[in-house]
């Protein structure tokens, strides 16, 4: 039972502090998603969990025997590079057997694995090509196939889909899914796209300078941010300033700068208190009829599967509306028309100290 | 304001050609993308534009002017380059107002050009900060102001935000395209991103293997592409295989696995086979049927599902839930599918992203 497990891990490089207390188990059989923008500590991490790195303070465990003194071929977790580099002057087979030779393993068997590999990633038929000769997906694959010949059980990703072009990152998210539930692995895979994390993952770990600030399924951080940072990492949002003019129930009634007031559950709050009110973009919804909230459109993008709205209501609230393509087709607006709106779902957070903007630009 | 002309480029490296005889206008004020997979000479071509490299054949025209010996310091061009190049020991400041000082702009030109380009992009007050205090974001929004700041109508962009990210790569770019309306420039932007080239052009051009697949602007492009490359290349969507099994005037009937599709399209024979192609989010599941549901994630809003039918698969994106092993059905409107000759060279061949 691989399971992975960190207790009060700490580490400092120097004068930057990279990680501090982080606690968490990875169950057997997880895939994980560690994300989080650039500095974060997430790469750290999982070099920690490999074994490339090493904490200052702090224990890591798998299979519930302490790993943290242990060198990385030792603790039965291959660690994929952010930069796979392939061997140019060495075919595929070549490439993939390169390990399991250098472990000593008779020619025989590392044949019937590295065919085995091969048929896996659907790289069987390749075996003599060189490097150079494959897609950008197919080298990803055969980088893919190193690290899985090594029949460890946990492997660790780091960005494994940042070298590939956009459209082929689509495809080798399922690829990888469905790898991790062929050879039962279980993967933790770092990447600062939020869409990456909450297409792959059964769970998200998002870390900010150093810390974990919210780890929950990939449908409870998209719908149950708890702060205003995961709320502005995750998912499409507004996040405005507002004003609590009335506590009520689980939530409050808030007031905006333009001054319209809306309803959202958060909290605790006083009245007068600051508050941030968080809408999901597709949960403004432009109506046929009126409301207490008339705007007008003050821009379109066409993004593909959906339409961006930007709105801006009479009070000089600036809003963004996600619409689905079917929506757009049935009905479209243009800049310059008057509407109502219809807010979905609110949200309230307590006013970050360094004020709303700083807290959002910070990513 | 410069109208860019390009006529017949061919581009070769030794034995490799990089460019067959491309074609390419931008109208002046114009953001057009040039997309396409690794590979594809989309970073090849912009160099060209910029005369950063001649073409081995073929001409460029800037506003009728024949652009082909004039060398890059000469074209009036701004160029922002995927890896942020600014100067690192150099403040803010002092980066953007560079080329000015360069070209021996006077003191009074110099401060005021700076100043209004520090302010167009929201970083007047980090004047004083070097690059390494800025995050990547101001960065390459300084290396933008830097190479507008000379006064140039014409910008050109090597892969700008694929440094950044994803976060930060979706606000820039919004940004970017309302600076380069703003101040009515013409841009041309090279990105591997179809989701960035549909977010910020006018047009994109669809580039693979050294030919521009298809151009046009993104909505008509999404929803209803002449070629099957650019509806597999601009996001998900449903690639199929299947059989004609009915066919009146104008309107067609595809069977795929177990299902059958509807579809306007005509010049098909019955029994022909074809390529249907849907877009996930354009399609409803409705629960009994054959297909099973296989996974479920959460993508911009949307369900994302991938359901099973034997061995076809196919993607539907909806805000219905449903249970991960649910049988569905699934269906769509016949103007939202569409219906392809079979490729002479087969289906593998003509979506292959390289």
């Amino acid at each position: 039972m691989p399971e992975i497990q960190l207790r009060g891990v700490w580490k400092r490089y120097e004068n930057i502090l990279a990680l501090r207390d982080i606690n968490l188990k990875i169950e057997d059989g997880d895939y994980v998603c560690i994300l989080g923008p650039t500095g974060s500590g997430k790469t750290t991490l999982l070099k920690i969990i490999a074994g490339l790195v090493h904490p200052t303070k702090g224990k890591v465990y798998i299979d519930g025997r302490e790993v943290t003194g242990l060198p990385p071929e030792r603790r039965g977790a291959v660690y994929m590079h952010q930069t796979y580099a392939l061997f140019p002057h060495m075919t595929v087979y070549e490439n993939v057997a390169y390990g399991l030779r250098a472990r000593g393993l008779d020619e025989e068997t590392v044949r019937e694995r590295v065919e085995e590999v091969l048929r896996l990633v659907n790289l069987d038929g390749w075996e003599d090509a060189y490097p150079r000769q494959l897609s950008g997906g197919m080298q990803q694959r055969v980088a893919l196939s190193r690290v899985l010949v090594t029949g460890d059980k946990i492997v660790l990703l780091d960005e494994p889909l940042g070298a590939l072009d956009a459209r082929l990152r689509l495809l080798v998210r399922d690829e990888l899914k469905r790898l991790k539930q062929e050879l039962d692995l279980t993967v933790v895979h770092v990447t600062h796209d939020q869409s990456e994390a909450m297409a792959i993952s059964d769970r998200i770990i998002l870390l900010r300078e150093g810390s974990i600030i919210q780890d929950a399924s990939p449908e409870e951080s998209y719908f149950r941010p708890t702060d205003v940072f995961p709320a502005s990492f995750i998912g499409d949002r507004n996040l405005l300033e507002a004003k609590v003019v009335r506590v009520d129930g689980e939530g409050a009634w808030v007031q905006f700068k333009g001054g319209e007031e809306v309803y959202g559950k958060g909290g605790p709050f006083e009245t007068g208190d600051l508050a941030v009110v968080s809408i999901r973009c597709e949960e403004v919804k432009i109506i046929d009829e009126k409301s207490s909230i008339p705007a007008i459109i003050v821009d379109v993008s066409f993004l593909g599967s959906y339409v961006k709205y930007y709105l801006r209501t009479e009070g000089g609230t600036l809003l963004e509306s996600n619409t689905s393509l079917q929506e757009y087709l049935c009905r479209r607006y243009h800049v310059g028309d008057k509407v109502y709106l219809k807010l979905g779902e609110i949200q309230l957070f307590t006013y970050p100290r360094r004020g709303l903007m700083r807290e959002v630009e910070a990513i | 304001m410069p109208e860019v002309n390009i006529v017949n480029v061919v581009k070769k490296f030794g034995d490799f050609t990089a460019l067959h005889g491309v074609n390419m206008k931008v109208e002046s004020g114009e953001y057009v993308s040039i997309v396409g997979p690794s590979g594809c000479g989309k970073t090849t071509l912009l160099r060209i534009i910029a005369g950063i490299i001649p073409p081995t054949k073929g001409e460029i025209f800037f506003d009728d002017r024949l652009m082909n010996d004039v060398p890059v310091e000469e074209r009036g061009i701004g160029y922002v380059f995927q890896n942020i190049a600014l100067f690192p020991h150099m403040n803010l400041w002092d980066n953007v107002s560079y080329g000015l000082k360069v070209r021996g702009k006077p003191y009074d030109e110099t401060h005021s050009v700076t100043l209004e380009m520090l302010e167009l992009m929201k970083l007047t007050e980090r004047y004083r900060d070097f690059p390494h205090e800025l995050s990547g974001g101001m960065q390459q929004k300084a290396a933008v102001a830097r190479a507008l700041a000379t006064g140039t109508s014409l910008l050109l962009l090597d892969e700008p935000l694929s440094m950044l990210d994803a976060k930060v790569r979706e606000k820039l770019r919004y940004e970017l395209r309302k600076i380069v309306k703003d101040l009515d420039l013409t841009a041309i932007h090279v990105t591997h991103d179809q989701e960035e080239a549909i977010a910020i052009s006018d047009r994109i051009f669809i580039m693979r293997r050294g030919e521009i697949v298809e151009y046009g602007n993104p909505i008509d492009l999404y929803l209803s592409p002449r070629k099957i490359f650019t509806s597999y290349f601009l996001g998900e969507s449903n690639v199929l295989e299947g059989i004609v099994i009915d066919r009146k005037s104008d309107e067609v009937e595809v069977q795929i696995g177990n299902i059958s599709l509807k579809a306007y399209g005509e010049g098909f024979q019955k029994d022909e086979r074809v390529v249907v192609i849907f877009r996930p989010e354009l399609a409803r599941l409705e629960p009994g049927g054959s297909m099973r549901i296989v996974e479920r994630s959460i993508e911009k809003g949307y369900y994302r599902y991938i359901l099973k039918d034997k061995s076809q698969k196919f993607i539907v994106k909806t805000f219905e839930k449903f249970d991960i092993d649910g049988k569905m059905n699934l269906r769509i409107p016949k103007e939202y599918v569409r219906v392809y000759k079979y490729p002479e060279r087969g289906l593998n061949n003509e979506i292959a992203l390289r």
